[in-house]
């Protein structure tokens, strides 16, 4: 049984034009990474699927798309390194390669936004997105790594939504001697120093949660060095 | 460095663990003076790292780190941090291996003769625009004085015309490219035929 986040997603990827079991294309770059494949080759997107789960509170939805790789010949017969026209296509390899992409999406349970129905884009409202690479575990490790962070920027919610509208100006600011969790900081972000919250630390670095005065909803955090947080004079 | 190469009670080039840390600062070949500080390594007993800075060794903040652990830091001791207003002659923090760059007392020499090389070149610099200064200065004196003695003159053959005579100063390339003070000057006609009678008049004279 799919969870609502995967049926929406599944159903936006059909509705809207995005590539599909069969779509292809000519290229020397492998599809959707910055790797150049050795010859001009034909790329085929040749299976789909989607798994979920759930962790702290946030869905994540992985997709896994699997490409066949064939190399283009010219007219000549053999493989071409660079970008030829269709005219000068002479056959394409009976060889095929495969390799896989694993992305994920991630939204967070039980939000307002739960009651959309139709997703206008894939990526609409999810709280991240991205984290590509060659196997599902890693995709949902880097995810996972990211979700650590914003469960914490979701439980301190309310109170970074108080310290929100808070003020400092560089002239009257200080770095901390020290920097303890649950320390409330300021720190540059979208123009200005903002008030947040330290939730928790990286070794070297400190993560820090935050939400802008006009956006309560979208959960921000930021990982900083100590030079980069202020406090008052 | 590595946790193997570190001695106790010998004093290294850290990066402060509060501060940034980066390939540059890290290698002992391009790091300069003011990236790191001069502190002392307390003991070779290994740390659960934490970014935190006391005046007492003590700290309970500096626990001691769990068998295994990979995120370690080394108790180390700075004078470079002192603060005589508030009592703190030396600050206590935990420094990784990888932000321990070398001993302090192999890169000072080094540091020492980048800092001479650099002086050198820099004193050599200050002379070289003092002596253009001086040039310029000279260059600028001698047009003034040929633009007054100029004046002088001109003044004697067409008296309280002069005012109506204009002496411009500008900064021309001679031939041989240097930027050097150049005088103009400016005459209107009337003046200028004066003048040209004059000359006349004293041609005839001659004559």
């Amino acid at each position: 049984m799919s969870s609502l986040y995967l049926t929406r997603l599944k159903d936006c990827y059909d509705r809207h034009r995005y590539t599909t079991v069969g779509w292809t294309s000519d290229s020397y770059w492998q599809q959707g990474t910055r790797t150049r494949l050795p010859y001009y080759s034909r790329q085929t997107l040749v299976e789909r699927n989607f798994t979920e789960q759930e962790y702290k509170g946030f869905q994540i939805v992985t997709l896994h798309n699997r490409y066949e790789i064939r190399a283009i010949n010219d007219l000549s017969g053999k493989p071409s390194v660079d970008h030829i026209s269709d005219d000068e296509i002479g056959s394409v390899s009976d060889q095929a390669e495969f390799f896989d992409q694993y992305g994920s999406y991630v939204w967070e349970i039980g939000t307002d936004f739960d009651s959309v129905a139709n997703l206008n884009w894939a990526t609409q409202n999810c709280v991240a997105c991205g984290f590509t690479d060659k196997t599902e575990a890693r995709s949902v490790k880097k995810a996972q790594k990211k979700l650590d962070h914003l469960a914490l920027v979701k439980l301190a919610k309310d109170d970074l939504i108080k310290i929100a509208d808070e003020r400092l100006y560089i002239n009257n600011a200080e770095n901390p001697f020290n920097v303890q969790i649950d320390d409330e900081l300021f720190f540059r972000a979208f123009g200005r120093l903002r008030k947040g919250k330290v939730l928790a630390t990286t070794g070297s670095r400190f993560v820090i949660g935050y939400v802008t005065p006009s956006n309560h909803t979208e959960l921000k955090y930021k990982t900083l060095n100590q030079v980069d947080l202020w406090k008052p004079l | 460095m590595k946790s193997q190469e570190l001695k106790a009670g010998v004093e290294y080039a850290i990066i402060p663990a509060w501060d940034y840390s980066s390939k540059e600062k890290k290698d002992p070949e391009t790091v300069e003076r003011r990236y790191v500080s001069k502190a002392e390594l307390v003991s070779l007993d290994k740390y659960e790292y934490k970014v935190f800075r006391s005046e007492h060794a003590t700290s309970s903040n500096f626990n001691p780190a769990p068998k295994g652990s990979r995120s370690i830091g080394y108790l180390v001791k700075s004078a470079d941090f002192a603060d005589t207003s508030r009592g703190i002659n030396e600050i206590y923090w935990l420094a990784r291996p990888q932000d321990i760059v070398a001993e302090y007392a192999t890169l000072e020499p080094k540091w020492a003769q980048r800092e001479l090389q650099e002086k050198i070149e820099s004193e050599k610099r200050e002379a070289e625009r003092l002596e253009y200064e001086r040039k310029q200065k000279e260059a600028q004196d001698y047009v003034n004085r040929v633009s007054e003695s100029m004046r002088d003159s001109l003044k004697a053959i067409i008296g309280d015309r002069i005012n109506a005579v204009r002496i411009d100063t500008h900064n021309r390339r001679d031939a041989n490219g240097n930027y050097l003070p150049t005088a103009e000057i400016t005459l209107d006609l009337k003046t200028m035929g004066f003048l040209i009678e004059k000359v006349l008049e004293a041609k005839d004279l001659v004559g």
